[in-house]
Formats: C-alpha cells, sequence, structure tokens
C-alpha cells in the first residue's frame, strides 16, 4: 500500500509527461509557416482582407501621394503578397497566440513633414507594433528618429544613403535589409572592370541620396577601375521635366556609359529622353530595368546595355527562386494592367526581405521589441537568392550582389521578345562589395 | 563641325523648343491678365489638364492628331465655364479693391483643385505618351541629329504664334479685343460687348494653354507635377515681359528657354536663382515690365 | 455690462479647455493642436498684411521658414543656447529677412506685391537647396533637442516632456496673438486700415506711406518667425518642403479666406476647420486635398465674409427665430 502512494507522484509525473507530448505534437506542426504556401491565384493588393481580433500591426510608412506615389503602391502589393501568404497559413505564433498580420499604410507624400505627422499617427493613434519603408532618404531618416524616440522596430528596405546607418544616424531599432549606395557602387564597378568600358559620366539626382551615390560611385571605380575615366558629373533637381538639355551636354562629353542613381519617375523620363532624341549611350544604375518604361521605347538602341546592380535579380538560377519566379509569373503573365510579369528590379528582394523579417518575428515568438533585436541582429537567412546577414554593428544586411546588362530579344521581358535581362545575372560575392563597419560602431 | 559647336546648336535649339512651349502658356495668360486684371494662377494646371485629356483621348482613339484637335477645345471649354459661373460671379458682389483678392484666390483653389482631380482620375504613376508615328525619328542636318518631334513644337508654336498676330492685328475682332484690353470702360462705353470678348478671350487664353499641353505631353511624360514648373516659367514671363504684352512674353520665353538650356550646360543649379532675381530686380524697378506700357 | 461678463466667461473657458487638455487628450491630439495653433498664429500674422494693410503676399512662408532654420541652425550650431534665445533669434531672423526686402517690396502693392513676394520665397527656396552644407538641402536639419526653460528663482522646466513643451508653445502663442491684437488696436492699427483703404489720404495726413508699410511687414514678419521657430521645435526639425514648399504660402492664405476676411480672428477658425477637415479625412488622404480645394472655391464664390460670416449669419437667424418664438408663443413683445 505505501510502495503504491511513493509511485503515485511519479505516476502523475508520466501523465503530465504524456499529456505535454500530446499537446506538444497537436499544436508544433501549425506554428511555422512556410514562404510561398499560399495560393496566389486570387491575390489582389487592391482587395486585402482585413483581418479582425487581435493582430500584428505593422505600419507601411511610403508615399502614397505625390510624385513618387507609384513606389508606395508597389511597396503595398509586395508586403501584401507576404501578409496574403502568412496570413492564409493562419499567421505567426506570438506570445502564445496565433496572430494574423494587418498593415496600416502611412502616407509620406515623400516629404518629412508629412512624413512626421504621418508616422506620428502610425505610432501614437494607430499602435503599430513595428514600421516598415520607405523610399526617399530624407524620409528614412525621420523614420530612424522616430523609431528610436518611441523604440518601434523600423525596418528600411529601400533607402540607399550610406550615411542612414552611420554613426551618427545609427540606432538599435532601425534595420537596413538592402543594400546602400556603397555596396551597388561596388558591385557596379567590379562588374566594370572586367569590361572594356572606360569613360563614364555620372547623373544622379540633386539631394542626398543622389550625392552619396556619386561620392560612392567615385570612390569605387578609383578603387575597382583605377584607369577609368570620368568625363562629367552633374546633379539634376529631383523631378526633373526635360532631360534634353543634359544629354546633349553628356553627349558632348563623349562618355561610353552613364551611371546614375535616378528612380522613378526620374528614371522613365531619362530613358525616354534617350530614346527621343536617338542616343545609344546606355545607363547603369538600380531602376533601369523597369518593364513599364522600356516597352515605351521605340528606338532600337535605346536601352540596350543598360547594366542593373541590385540585391535580387530574377535571372539568379537557385532552386528557391526558380520556384518563386515560376509563381509569380503564373500570377502575372497574362494580366494586362500589371506589366512586371517576372519580379523584376526590387521586387523580388523585397518580398524576400519582409518573409525575413516575419521569420525573425516567428523565431523570436514574441513582439517584445529587445527579443526581436536580439534574435535579428547577426541572423541569417536564406531568401530567394541566397544568404542575408544582419550585421550586428550597424545592422545592415549582408548579400551577395547580382549585376545583368539588358539585351533584347530577352526571355526575361513580358513578351519574351523584348527588352530585358540577359539569360543569367552575375553573381557578385558579398564579401568584394561590403564595407568595413563605420568608424564609430562596434 | 566639331562637337563643341554641335553641342551649343542642340542647346540652343532644345532651349527654342521650351521657350515656344512656355511662350503658348504665357500668352494666355498675359491676354488675360492685361484685359481682366486677373491673374490666372491655375492657368498652367489647365496646361497640365490637356496633356492628360489628350492621354485619354489616345488611350480611346490611338490618335495623337485628334487629340491635338479635341484637348485644347474641351479645356478652352472648361475655362469658358470658369469665366462665366465664378469668375463673373464674384464681380458681381461688389467688393470694391477686394475683389482682386478673391479673384486670386479661386484661381488657387481652381490650381489645387485640378492637380488633386487629375491625381484621384489618372492617379499619380507618370503616363506616357507616344510620339506619333509621323513624327518619330531624328533630322540630320549638318552633321548632327535632331529628334523631329521638337522640330515640330517649334514649328506648331510659329504658326500659331503667327496665326494668333493676324487675328489681333488684321482682324476687326482682333482691334475690337485690343481695345478691351486696352481699356475695358472706354470700349464698353462705345458699344462693344465687353463681357462676352472677356469670355472669348478666356476661352482664347486657354486654348492656347490646352495646344502647349497636348504638344507637351510626348516630351515631358505626364504627371501630377507638370504644372508647377510651368507656373513659376509663367510668372516670370509675364511679369518680366509686362502684363498684357504679347511681344514682351515672346521675347522673355525665348531668352528663358535658352537660359534654362544653357545653364545647364554651364551653371547648372544656379539658373532660378538668377531668373528669380532678374525677375524681382525688373519688377522693383519697373512695375509694368520691361515691354509693359501700363501699370 | 452684461456683454462684457459673457465675453471674460468665453475667454475663461477657451484658457480652461487649453489649460486641461494635455489632462483629457492624448499626445496624438496635443499634437494636432498644437500643430494647428502653430499654423494659426501664422495665418494671423498673414492676415495682418492681407486684412488690415490690403497686401496679398504670395511669399510670406519665406518668413516662417526664416524663423525655423533660425531657430534649427542656432541650436545646432550653438551649444548651450537657451529656449527664448533660440526663440528670439528665429523671431530676428524673419525680421531680418524682412527689413532686408521692405526697401523693395514697400514700393508696390496688389500683383506686383504678390509676384514680387512669390519670386523672393523661390530665390529662398534655391538658395536653401544650394547651400545644403548649411541647410541640409533636401534632408533639412533635424535630431536637435529642445533646451529646458530656466525659469529664475522657479527652476528648470524639462521641454522633452510633451505636456510641459504643449504648455510652453501655448503660452507662446496666446502671448504672441494678444501682441498682434494689441497692435491693431493702436493707432498705428488705424494707419494700416488707412493704407488699405486709401494711401493717399494716409500720405496727405502726414504719415509716411512707405516707412509705415515696411514696420508693418517687420511685424507682420516677426510673428511669423516666431510661428516658424516653435514649429521647428516641435517638429524638432525643419525640412525645406515643410516650410518653403510650392503649397506652404497657400496654406495661411487659404485659412484666412475660410475663416473670414476683414476680421482679426478669422485665421483661428479657418486653420481650426481646416485641421478638423483633414483629420476627418485622414482615411482617405488621396480625397483630402480635392475636398479641401472644393471648400475653398465654394467659400469664395457663395461665402466671402469666410466661417465668421456664417457665424454672424447664424446668430442673427437665431436671434430672429427666438423673437418670433417669444413673440408668437408667449405673446411679448420683443
Amino acid at each position: 500500500m505505501k510502495s503504491i502512494r511513493a509511485l503515485f507522484p511519479s505516476i502523475m509525473y508520466l501523465c503530465l509527461l504524456c499529456l505535454y507530448i500530446i499537446s506538444g505534437l497537436d499544436t508544433e506542426p501549425a506554428i511555422a509557416f512556410t514562404p510561398l504556401k499560399a495560393d496566389f491565384s486570387t491575390y489582389d493588393p487592391n482587395k486585402q482582407e482585413i483581418p479582425g481580433g487581435d493582430t500584428i500591426k505593422v505600419g507601411l510608412l511610403e508615399p502614397f501621394s505625390g510624385q513618387s506615389a507609384a513606389a508606395g503602391e508597389i511597396s503595398n502589393w509586395l508586403l501584401g503578397w507576404v501578409v496574403h501568404d502568412i496570413n492564409s497559413q493562419g499567421g505567426i505564433m506570438v506570445d502564445g497566440k496565433m496572430k494574423k498580420i494587418q498593415v496600416i499604410k502611412a502616407d509620406t507624400a515623400t516629404q518629412p513633414v508629412v512624413a512626421k505627422r504621418a508616422l506620428q499617427r502610425l505610432i501614437l493613434k494607430d499602435k503599430v507594433d513595428l514600421f516598415v519603408g520607405t523610399a526617399g532618404s530624407h524620409i528614412a531618416i525621420i523614420g530612424n528618429q522616430m523609431a528610436e524616440k518611441y523604440q518601434k522596430i523600423f525596418m528600411n528596405y529601400s533607402a540607399y544613403s550610406v550615411h542612414l546607418m552611420n554613426a551618427q544616424n545609427f540606432n538599435r531599432y532601425t534595420f537596413r535589409t538592402c543594400s546602400n549606395t556603397d555596396i551597388n557602387a561596388k558591385a557596379l564597378a567590379y562588374y566594370f572592370s572586367k569590361t572594356s568600358i572606360r569613360k563614364f559620366y555620372i547623373l544622379c539626382q540633386d539631394y542626398s541620396y543622389g550625392q552619396d551615390f556619386g561620392a560612392s560611385i567615385k570612390k569605387a571605380l578609383e578603387e575597382f577601375v583605377p584607369d577609368a575615366e570620368i568625363v562629367g558629373e552633374v546633379y539634376h533637381p529631383l523631378w526633373l521635366k526635360d532631360f534634353a538639355p543634359y544629354l546633349s551636354k553628356i553627349k558632348a562629353s563623349g562618355a561610353e556609359m552613364i551611371i546614375s542613381s535616378d528612380w522613378p519617375p526620374d528614371s522613365w523620363n531619362l530613358m525616354l529622353a534617350i530614346d527621343q532624341m536617338g542616343m545609344s549611350i546606355p545607363v547603369s544604375g538600380q531602376f533601369f530595368d523597369d518593364p513599364r518604361m522600356s516597352q515605351n521605347l521605340k528606338n532600337k538602341k535605346a536601352g540596350l546595355g543598360n547594366t542593373v546592380v541590385n540585391f535580387h535579380l530574377c535571372n539568379v538560377e537557385t532552386e528557391l527562386n526558380s520556384r518563386f519566379n515560376k509563381i509569380f509569373h503564373d500570377r502575372y503573365k497574362d494580366n494586362e494592367k500589371v506589366q512586371i510579369s517576372w519580379p523584376s528590379g526590387v521586387v523580388g528582394g523585397v518580398i524576400g526581405h519582409f518573409y525575413w523579417l516575419f521569420d525573425v518575428i516567428q523565431r523570436a515568438g514574441t513582439m517584445n521589441t529587445e527579443k526581436i533585436i536580439t534574435t535579428w541582429e547577426g541572423d541569417t537567412y536564406e531568401s530567394f537568392t541566397g544568404k542575408l546577414t544582419m550585421r550586428k554593428c550597424d545592422h545592415q544586411a549582408v548579400m551577395d550582389m547580382f549585376v545583368s546588362p539588358l539585351v533584347s530579344p530577352s526571355k526575361w521581358s513580358k513578351t519574351g521578345d523584348g527588352l530585358g535581362y540577359q539569360d543569367h545575372g552575375i553573381r557578385i560575392p558579398s564579401d568584394i562589395v561590403i564595407s568595413p563597419c563605420p568608424e564609430g560602431l562596434k | 563641325m566639331d562637337a563643341i559647336a554641335v553641342m551649343l546648336i542642340t542647346q540652343g535649339i532644345h532651349g527654342l523648343a521650351y521657350g515656344m512651349l512656355l511662350f503658348l502658356v504665357a500668352s494666355g495668360f498675359t491676354l488675360i491678365f492685361g484685359m481682366m486684371g486677373i491673374l490666372n494662377i491655375a492657368h498652367a494646371s489647365f496646361f497640365m489638364l490637356a496633356a492628360y485629356v489628350a492621354f485619354q483621348i489616345m488611350q480611346w482613339s490611338g490618335s495623337f492628331w485628334l487629340a491635338l484637335l479635341l484637348a485644347p477645345i474641351a479645356i478652352a471649354g472648361l475655362g469658358i465655364l470658369m469665366e462665366r459661373l465664378m469668375l463673373r460671379r464674384i464681380r458681381k458682389f461688389k467688393l470694391g479693391k477686394a475683389v482682386v483678392l478673391f479673384e486670386l484666390m479661386l484661381t488657387v483653389g481652381i490650381m489645387v483643385c485640378i492637380e488633386e482631380a487629375v491625381k484621384n482620375l489618372w492617379g499619380t504613376d507618370p503616363e506616357i505618351v507616344n510620339v506619333p508615328e509621323l513624327l518619330r525619328g531624328l533630322i540630320h542636318f549638318f552633321g548632327m541629329t535632331y529628334p523631329v518631334y521638337r522640330i515640330f513644337i517649334i514649328g506648331l508654336s510659329c504658326s500659331i504664334l503667327l496665326l494668333l498676330g493676324m487675328i489681333l492685328f488684321k482682324t476687326r475682332l482682333g482691334n475690337v479685343v485690343r481695345a478691351a484690353v486696352q481699356d475695358a470702360d472706354m470700349a464698353g462705353a462705345l458699344g462693344i460687348n465687353v463681357p462676352l470678348v472677356f469670355t472669348l478671350v478666356f476661352g482664347l487664353g486657354t486654348w492656347l494653354a490646352g495646344v502647349a499641353g497636348v504638344a507637351a505631353a510626348p516630351m515631358l511624360t505626364v504627371f501630377p507635377g507638370l504644372a508647377n514648373q510651368m507656373m513659376l516659367d509663367s510668372f516670370i514671363v509675364v511679369a518680366l515681359g509686362g502684363f498684357g504684352s504679347l511681344f514682351g512674353a515672346f521675347v522673355i520665353s525665348m531668352l528663358l528657354g535658352e537660359l534654362t538650356a544653357f545653364g545647364i550646360q554651364f551653371f547648372p543649379g544656379y539658373s532660378t536663382i538668377i531668373l528669380f532675381g532678374f525677375m524681382a530686380l525688373v519688377l522693383t524697378i519697373r512695375p509694368s515690365g520691361l515691354f509693359g506700357e501700363k501699370e | 455690462m452684461k456683454r462684457s461678463f459673457r465675453k471674460w466667461l468665453l475667454w475663461a473657458v477657451i484658457l480652461a479647455g487649453l489649460y486641461t487638455a494635455p489632462v483629457i487628450f492624448g499626445v496624438f491630439e496635443l499634437n494636432l493642436l498644437l500643430g494647428a495653433s502653430i499654423f494659426a498664429l501664422f495665418s494671423l500674422s498673414l492676415n495682418l498684411l492681407l486684412s488690415f494693410t490690403g497686401l496679398l503676399s504670395f511669399g510670406h512662408a519665406m518668413f516662417f521658414a526664416a524663423g525655423a532654420y533660425g531657430t534649427a541652425l542656432v541650436l545646432t550650431r550653438l551649444d548651450g543656447c537657451s529656449l527664448l534665445s533660440a526663440i528670439f533669434i528665429g523671431a530676428a531672423s524673419a525680421v531680418l529677412v524682412a527689413l532686408v526686402l521692405s526697401p523693395l517690396l514697400v514700393r508696390v502693392s496688389g500683383h506686383t506685391f504678390a509676384m514680387l513676394t512669390m519670386a523672393f520665397s523661390q530665390i529662398m527656396y534655391a538658395t536653401v537647396m544650394k547651400f545644403s552644407h548649411i541647410t541640409g538641402g533636401n534632408d533639412g536639419i533635424s535630431g536637435f533637442s529642445i533646451p529646458s526653460l530656466v525659469i529664475p528663482a522657479v527652476g528648470v522646466v524639462d521641454m522633452s516632456l510633451e505636456r510641459n513643451f504643449y504648455y510652453f508653445a501655448i503660452s507662446v502663442m496666446g502671448l504672441s496673438t494678444w501682441v498682434m491684437w494689441f497692435f491693431t488696436r493702436t493707432p498705428f492699427g488705424s494707419i494700416m486700415v488707412g493704407i488699405r483703404d486709401n494711401p493717399d489720404r494716409v500720405t496727405y495726413l502726414g504719415f509716411n506711406v512707405p516707412l509705415s508699410k515696411a514696420i508693418i511687414l517687420g511685424v507682420s514678419a516677426g510673428f511669423a518667425g516666431v510661428a516658424g521657430s516653435v514649429y521647428a521645435l516641435f517638429q524638432n526639425m525643419v525640412s525645406v518642403d515643410g516650410v518653403l514648399g510650392p503649397l506652404s504660402s497657400f496654406t495661411p492664405l487659404i485659412n484666412c479666406f475660410i475663416g473670414g476676411l476683414g476680421t482679426f480672428i478669422g485665421p483661428v477658425f479657418g486653420t481650426g476647420i481646416g485641421t478638423i477637415l483633414l483629420e476627418l479625412m485622414s482615411a482617405h488622404p488621396e480625397q483630402a486635398q480635392l475636398v479641401f480645394s472644393l471648400v475653398l472655391i465654394s467659400v469664395v464664390l457663395f461665402l466671402p465674409g469666410g466661417a465668421i460670416m456664417l457665424y454672424w449669419k447664424m446668430t442673427s437667424r437665431w436671434i430672429v427665430l427666438r423673437n418670433t418664438v417669444q413673440t408668437v408663443i408667449f405673446k411679448r413683445q420683443p
């Protein structure tokens, strides 16, 4: 009798253990989401369902009005893609609860003051858990400051100015998942060192990002292409209307390649002006592969040889990237309204970065800001085109870079025979392009 | 020819093309001001609206020439409506001197309204208008190449300028209009139907802006910020050229176009400061502008 | 007697409301209120030119910007600058801009004045963009901290707390508004109105019109500078688009018109209406400005006196209605 009573605790313990295992077996498989699992044939960024109940609130800080509203619409489309995927798998397990993701848009109009007001609304009124953004380095710097002030995570996936993450502007709450002007410039210069192009003209927008890129590319050309000749350098106002006088100036300089940091609509207008002037000087930069622009080029030579540098290109063949390309292409190849039928430009890369963000949250298992920071710092994630690593010292993502010239006909164009990437992108390993940690940070 | 000379000449033609477009906008602006004393701040917005209407017509019909014909007429219709229904209503309030303030604010309101309406109707993406098949390609002369379309813009503007000059200086209608510009009260006393002439001139002015808008659409792409720069530039033209002076508007438009083109070549970034500085100087020394006659 | 009592009661209610606002509202609403009051002061300073002197300025934002940049620069470049001197320097730099430009501006009026002010504000815009190593260009100046307010014999007030800053800023606004109101009530205020209605007569009376205009311009610019300076502190940043952008000179003008031209307090109503409108439309930011412009057009077309006129019309109707009710129902003589 006594021995049975002695056994009682151990039996209880065994029972509890069994219960624990059973319950664990029950919930374990549902916890993690898998990227690209959902059915995307119904996905429409303009008809996203707003989940009810307790949600993870993500603020999307982008221009939805003003000259660069197109950038905001694209970001909404890409974030919506990832959110659609995760929500249809049930959401993310945080703080012991499966929560769906809710996106709240905030319009910056690409003006710092408007952005600040929009951010205050996001944080104080909508009470977002974290926010992501944004087009325009002068807007991202507001994001940095507000993230620090209100201790919210800010993921920057599209502001490239290198000075955003230097010792003066760095803070623990801001993570940059995209590359920066230094990395882009180095990748481009490294690629040029393997070609015979030597005469460059620098044409950038006259604000911090354009000036940063101009400085970066000069430094990088000096490092990788010592015999390069910079035949001219000019900075034009944002949202310029007529590029023709600039192009005449460039033509007279005898440049073989224009290096430009311009983004839409400036990059579109630049290409259209080149087209109308009947010029054949190619442009290199990050945004000169836009299918919405290239379909309007009439001159056969315009756009040919444009060299694109990016942290993701769809013509990089990895297993995951090919799968992603197929899913994306199946969704958009017959869509009349969407010109981007392959995940070109930043499309694929940014989708990958959003998956990374939510994967980090999932592994942190909580919305606690400190826990997310410690999980993300030094983290490595296998994205579409390779490894992404979040460097701890300055929260700058480290990744391989990709360069591809545009050719025609290209299998990566919407029609299959228009202007587009060459068949395979060129991978430039991260250790060639990455700079050491900025001074004052470790 | 050597590269420098080619470059100088091409810059000169770039300046001419933009100057001509600017003159089309500014001539309507200055005519309306000279006659009615209304500084129509929304004038450049009509220019932008015309570009959008042309884009839409080309979406539907595919013809640039149809757009060039119809869009300015539609814009002129809108302008006439604005004059008849809004500006005329304000004059009835009998506000004395303050009527100037109200007219200005009305045009400010219309300017904002057009810009926002355009954003809501067509979105903020830049819309690309294709150059018509006939005008595509390049002209080769003296060993240099130049896009045909820009030459077309210069030709179109010149012919409209000639037509305008003929109407204003050779016809009875022109006499009436010039009389009304000179002294509306006296013209009224002489039995001219001044309100009708007002409406006519307002329609003509907005029609000119409309033509410029359609012509500019393939060259500059169509986006909601199109009006801003044009507004500032046409302000400079009207202030420097003299309020109500067509000749002054022509001279200053050409100068401004060339200064913009060569400014980019030789002193990028400073042309705005130079232009507005010059405008301020002229306005203080000679408030009626360089070529204006009356205050 | 009764009337003045009601006036005092109204003031007491407004003051109590402003004082208790931080207790009732959250930080977000507080910021909204403060932002609106800054723009109300800016519009009031413009109204000094517009309603009292009859000068339409299309470039008033340059004084606002001068104040904002003055304060921001002095706080980033000069260590240990006190709060009040930072605001003073902001206002002083706006006055300086006005004084430099006044020899050119006082000679003209009407359209020429409007165009000239616009030209100067464009020059200022281009200059700020060109000298980006000082002004920060498109990035603007940001990240400076607000110094604490040192009151002798009382202590130090920490301005990084939202509530403290609110009380400070609202007192600056209130004081400035009162000084401006007082200014319009002085004999000089009558000269202003005289210049508006008949400058020749003012000259015959022996006053120097250009000099008076220069003084008015300076005062108006000074208060715009105060508004800009507090704005820089409040936003903790200055950016060229925020203070000199395409619409920044038009916004206070629109406020004046919506509020009611020809009154002192009109712009305050205008700013209030504008803020509430934009807040109501915040779910549809794309249409907010469109609605705003339609409101402006309809005010200009159908209600030239603005919101104040609407209020007067409504109250007079109410009095008529009340009298009718009293006579008809209670058989009482009005």
